[in-house]
């Protein structure tokens, strides 16, 4: 340290003594949630304006006010009581999630207005998540207590699921509750157990023995979301196994050699079991069959483009009659509605969050901190990526939601977990209780 | 009415994309521009040369292999993952992650873990080093039964030599001038030397043209940052630490 200062001085007399004079009280600031939650309220509050506006007979104008005002108060009661009471310092993380959340439940409100109550509730329930996820993760010796029975229930929660669950849209992964008064796709919630379990490496960091078991888990895991067929969930595991993998072992070599078995084994599986082929029969081929299996990719990717750089408006696009816009279009409903711009925007930010945990973790008070938040992170970009590349027949189209955006409440929950793990790397959420001090 | 409605649809698009842009770029670079903290947390010497490793992290790997954190590649004895050096609330720990030699502190093998104390000697195989601790891990226990006593939980900043507190409202003034707030007699510290100060967004520190600088956990401050708990303020020779 001593050594270093000289050279820093020197260096800033060089180049800073000009600037240092100029902006003397100009610093860099941490983010001011009160301007930028007022910039969050007014897009809200124009988007609820919009969706009256343009809104159809049948629409209840009292659920638009009810369901944009509960919403707009709920962010203002969580930044008053953390940034007040809780004395919370960096807020990114939340504003990014509100932000984002706002954009879904105004598509979904305007889309499917009798759905908008139950999108709030999955909103509040994320919310939720978010909070008691953030507290759990403050006490590192909780997380690497509760790591074997989490690794257990997912593992349970799965098999049930694969009993009991019924089969919407090719996939058999939701478990209906009651009379289609809730469903349930547990694979999103095993999301987050998955890189809970796998990140709580702590005083095993870079032992390949315990690894072993952490494979066997995610063998099991993607294993049974194959045999579900939900192949695009189980493509994002795999892509966070390799992540974490990577992250905890630092060997490159034994990840080539899991890439090289699970290609083997895909091409395998694809060649000796024809319906796993026949899903992606229409990949390359969608213009050929525009009105059969390509209709959604087709009419997303013309209606995405009148879209223009601004959009059309809430409630003034054409992509809202086809089947699930609000949660496999998702990407072409902010283009069109929304406009480019938004929707590229939308997009930066999965990359950021990324970048962001990279550079981070450098500093995070733990390697579970690390690891997490760079899986986290990572996931939700790889999701919205094959949300994106998928529907606009880059890729295999899987039907996996966007981040945030896409409507549901599994999903939405899931969003929020990830979001606290990005969120608990930041040295500044939590209290330091590291440094000797009287 | 109408014509009014028609030109809200048609301007509201532009707003949004502009509020959109605004927000999430504002998150974004404010996320970029959080500065990640590196600080020494520990050190530990290596008995045979004398020479030091540097522990940043809170959880280190010690093996032989190239991939891990500190890495021993001359020692024969030592297993490729050997020992990971871990601190957790009660401390600094070491644990022996199933090498082929053992682990030892102060000469007596461990099982699976073991507490490290300042001045500890750790051996893996025949690699000896002697552990000294920067100040990290003792604080947790000191600060809870002081938090009892009074109230220690109010801003302040901390002498680190004698373990002195200043308390802080509002603005603080720092310099060798006896007008200021904290006035440090010592000829390395300018007559205004640093003002610590609260703003809407936090604590801030800025240096006010001194002749020596302001060290914020050892990187000069060049205008105003923000501080948090746990930051170390270097004004000439004082040391303090920023509490809240």
């Amino acid at each position: 340290m001593a050594d270093k200062k000289p050279t820093a001085k020197k260096k800033y007399k060089n180049d800073n003594s000009d600037r240092k004079k100029k902006r003397k009280y100009s610093y860099r600031k941490p983010v001011n949630w009160f301007l930028l939650l007022i910039l969050i309220t007014v897009f809200q509050i124009f988007c609820a304006a919009q969706i009256l506006l343009n809104g159809s007979e049948e629409l209840v104008k009292s659920t638009i006010c009810i369901v944009f005002g509960a919403y707009i108060l709920a962010e203002w009661i969580y930044f008053t009581v953390f940034a007040g009471v809780f004395r919370r310092k960096s807020f990114e993380v939340e504003l990014i999630a509100f932000f984002l959340s706002g954009i879904g439940l105004a598509l979904t409100a305007s889309v499917y207005p009798g759905k908008a109550y139950t999108q709030l509730i999955a909103i509040f329930l994320g919310l939720g998540v978010f909070i008691v996820l953030l507290s759990i993760l403050s006490d590192i010796d909780l997380v690497t207590k509760l790591r074997i029975p989490v690794a257990v229930a997912s593992i349970g929660a799965l098999v049930f699921t694969l009993i009991f669950a019924s089969e919407i849209n090719g996939a058999r992964n939701w478990i209906i509750i009651g009379d289609n008064l809730m469903s349930i796709q547990t694979s999103e919630l095993i999301k987050i157990s998955f890189i809970f379990v796998g990140a709580a490496t702590l005083e095993n960091l870079q032992t390949t023995k315990k690894l072993t078991k952490y494979i066997i888990f995610s063998v099991a895991v993607i294993g049974l979301l194959f045999i579900m067929k939900d192949f695009g969930t189980a493509l994002i595991f795999f892509v966070t196994f390799i992540v974490i993998a990577f992250l905890r072992s630092g060997d490159i070599k034994t990840i080539f050699l899991i890439c090289a078995g699970a290609l083997m084994g895909g091409v395998g599986i694809i060649t000796f079991k024809p319906y796993v082929a026949n899903r992606f029969s229409s990949y390359r081929h969608v213009w050929e069959l525009a009105d059969g299996k390509g209709y959604q990719q087709v009419r997303l990717l013309i209606y995405s483009v009148s879209g223009g750089l601004f959009g059309l408006g809430l409630g003034n696009g054409k992509l809202r009659y086809v089947y699930a816009a609000t949660e496999d279009l998702a990407f072409g409903m902010v283009c069109e509605e929304f406009g480019m711009i938004i929707a590229f925007t939308v997009l930066l930010t999965f990359v950021a969050l990324v970048v962001y945990s990279i550079r981070y973790s450098v500093a995070a008070r733990s390697s579970f901190y690390s690891i997490a938040a760079c899986a986290a992170s990572t996931l939700l970009l790889f999701q919205a990526a094959l949300h994106v590349f998928g529907a606009t027949d880059l890729l295999p189209w899987t039907g996996v939601t966007l981040p945030f955006i896409s409507r549901g409440g599994s999903s939405m929950m899931c969003c929020w977990g990830l979001a606290a793990l990005i969120k608990a790397i930041d040295v500044k959420t939590y209290k330091r209780y590291d440094t000797n001090t009287k | 009415m109408e014509a009014f409605l028609g030109q809200f649809d048609y301007f509201v698009r532009y707003v949004f994309a502009a509020v959109a842009v605004v927000i999430l770029l504002r998150c974004v670079f404010s996320l970029f521009r959080s500065r990640p903290r590196r600080e020494a947390m520990a050190t530990l010497i290596n008995l045979a040369d004398d020479s030091k490793i540097t522990i940043e992290n809170w959880e280190t790997s010690i093996g032989r292999s190239r991939a891990c954190d500190i890495a021993l590649k001359d020692y024969t004895t030592v297993s490729r993952f050997h020992a990971v050096l871990a601190l957790r609330k009660g401390g600094w720990y070491i644990f022996d992650t199933d090498s082929k030699t053992g682990v030892y502190v102060n000469g007596k093998q461990i099982s699976h873990a073991a507490a490290l104390k300042d001045g500890d000697t750790v051996s893996f195989g025949n690699a000896v080093m002697k552990f000294k601790s920067n100040g990290y891990g003792t604080g947790a226990k000191q600060t809870k039964s002081k938090k009892n006593t009074d109230y220690t939980n109010a801003t302040r900043l901390v002498n680190l030599k004698d373990k002195s507190a200043y308390y802080l409202s509002g603005s603080c003034l720092i310099g060798r001038d006896k007008n200021c707030n904290i006035c440090l007699p010592v000829e390395t510290v300018s007559r205004e030397h640093a003002e610590i100060y609260l703003t809407r967004d936090g604590w801030m520190v800025a240096d006010l043209n001194s002749h020596n600088g302001t060290y914020l956990n050892g990187e000069m401050v060049f205008d105003a940052f923000p501080l948090y708990d746990g930051d170390i303020i270097e004004i000439g020779a004082y040391r303090f630490m920023f509490r809240e």
